[in-house]
């Protein structure tokens, strides 16, 4: 079941035009879903849209089957079960202080002060940043802000964490470690996380389920292999496949070898070559 | 923001911050009031010591810092040393213009040096604070004082985003400077009100970001955050309530004494 959906959302920016037209996705818990899309697709504004902080101009965002009425409870509650961490950490990180500043959402809870640093301490754990817990926040690197703003959201326990393109900015490791943090997150919570990237070989390596968004509309989706199998819809719209699936699609298509370009992991490669080497 | 960097790494960093407040605030009222050569001079030392040795930050930082208000010390220790009258008997130097006799006259000179030496004492103590107590450790602090909340969050974020904004700025000045924006004095003025302009529009933006990130994690007008608590550190309790009965004890003796 889906834990967030939206039905034919529009939006629409103060110049008039669409930011999202008939917009209809659903994310379920425990998965990972990655919205795809160039730059201006309103991946952003989806986000803002399903965390309350934009009103749609038509259609429906339903969180556990119930359709948001923006009454000052519902955003409250609807914000407290669905966290968004921007792009940019700095956006996010308004405290000097790295404590004070993940223990925010968790305060705004109004929950116990006790239940507060539980909460604090075993985000900061898991986010990797423990030890830069009473550093000032301007000392901290790119990648230790990200940490920090993810670690701010955690503490809320939400139900759906939102992740404006957190691979943006980080070193290969970084890029893998969050893969990994996310991926834990989602398995042992069950969260349900929703991200968007433009790093697409990372995509079908962590996404149960994609959705590719192109000037507001969307354009396809379904899991890694059913997205990929089209390349030519995706180059359309100013993406690509994953070079993995990009190099088994030269093989099929110059080299006349069969293989399946679907297949966009190293793993799925490797089952792919040993089958063309196997059948000689 | 070499204070900033400063501090951090102070060893004396840890120390619940209302005891280096009132233990500094406790020697500052001493040093000024006592009016004495002798407190002024074991007060700037007391401090110093603590700084440099216990809180290990290097010498040649706090130095260079204490010579940050020497020029306005000087300035005003000139002032009161310099006095005018219509003779110069009680002036060890002078030189007269018409009838008015400008000079140093031996008060004025010690009261000049007493002034000079109190200022060291007093500005040591500031220092002492500001080199071992981050700022939020001191927002903190005065959270709970009666200054109202709004106040003290509006000076927090504008600590924190401070740091944004030189980061901005920099950045800005460097692409600038890459393509010779700072090459003449005419490029160079056009650049700076193009940096400020865009400086003032890229804050406005930040704030409007940082509203909607805040808002999105219930933000309620109000900014609910932890506060830490602090143990106290009795090894240093004890030490400042010496230091201070002793700073008071010399600060009563020299008043006796006239020293």
């Amino acid at each position: 079941m889906n834990i967030i959906e939206t039905e034919n959302l529009y939006y629409k920016y103060d110049d008039g035009s669409y930011a999202l037209s008939d917009v209809s996705i659903g994310f379920e818990k425990g998965k990972i879903t990655t919205i795809l899309g160039a730059n201006g697709a309103g991946k952003s504004t989806l986000f803002l849209n399903l965390n309350g902080i934009l009103k749609p101009e038509s259609g429906t965002v339903k969180f556990m089957g119930k359709s948001i009425k923006y009454t000052r409870s519902e955003i409250k509650n609807l914000r407290r079960s669905v966290g968004i961490v921007f792009q940019d950490p700095d956006d996010q990180l308004f405290s000097a202080s790295v404590l004070q500043d993940v223990s925010f959402g968790a305060m705004n809870m109004k929950l116990p002060e006790d239940e507060v640093m539980r909460r604090v301490n075993d985000a900061l754990e898991r986010t990797g940043i423990a030890r830069l817990k009473d550093n000032p926040t301007h000392a901290l690197s790119f990648g230790q802000k990200k940490r920090a703003a993810i670690a701010g959201i955690l503490v809320m326990k939400p139900e759906v964490i939102i992740l404006d393109e957190p691979t943006a900015g980080l070193d290969p490791m970084g890029v893998s470690s969050l893969m990994h943090l996310l991926k834990d997150i989602c398995q042992n919570e069950g969260t349900a996380i929703i991200m968007s990237t433009h790093d697409i070989d990372v995509v079908p390596i962590y996404s149960d389920y994609i959705y590719v968004l192109d000037r507001g509309r969307l354009l396809t989706s379904g899991t890694s292999s059913e997205v990929f199998k089209n390349p030519d819809i995706l180059r359309e719209h100013n993406l690509r496949l994953p070079r993995i699936s990009h190099l088994l699609e030269i093989l099929n298509k110059c080299d006349n070898l069969e293989t399946d370009f679907s297949k966009a992991t190293i793993g799925g490669a490797r089952e792919e070559i040993l089958n063309l080497i196997r059948s000689k | 923001m070499i204070i900033d960097k400063l501090v951090y790494n102070s060893k004396l960093r840890n120390i619940a911050p209302i005891e280096k407040l009132l233990f500094s605030m406790a020697m500052l009222f001493i040093c000024i009031a006592a009016n004495s050569f002798t407190v002024s001079v074991l007060t700037a030392f007391t401090m110093l010591f603590l700084i440099i040795c216990i809180g290990k930050t290097p010498a040649k930082n706090v130095l260079h810092l204490m010579t940050v208000p020497i020029v306005f010390v000087i300035m005003g220790a000139a002032a009161i040393a310099i006095s005018i009258g219509r003779s110069d008997g009680a002036m060890i130097a002078s030189f007269h213009i018409g009838g008015v006799y400008f000079g140093i006259g031996c008060d004025g000179l010690i009261l000049a040096l007493g002034t000079m030496l109190k200022c060291f004492g007093a500005v040591s103590c500031m220092y002492f604070l500001s080199l071992t107590t981050p700022m939020i450790d001191l927002f903190t602090l005065l959270r709970k004082s009666i200054i109202p909340n709004f106040i003290i969050e509006t000076a927090e974020l504008i600590y924190r985003y401070i740091f944004v904004l030189f980061d901005v700025s920099s950045r800005i000045h460097t692409a600038q400077d890459a393509r010779l924006g700072y090459d003449t004095l005419k490029t160079s003025y056009r650049s700076t009100s193009c940096l400020a302009s865009n400086l003032f529009i890229r804050s406005f933006r930040q704030a409007e970001k940082t509203y909607t990130a805040m808002e999105s994690r219930g933000y309620d007008g109000n900014i609910n955050v932890i506060m830490p608590k602090r143990n106290h550190c009795a090894p240093f309790i004890i030490f400042a309530v010496i230091f201070t009965a002793a700073a008071l004890a010399a600060a009563i003796l020299c008043g006796r004494a006239g020293i």
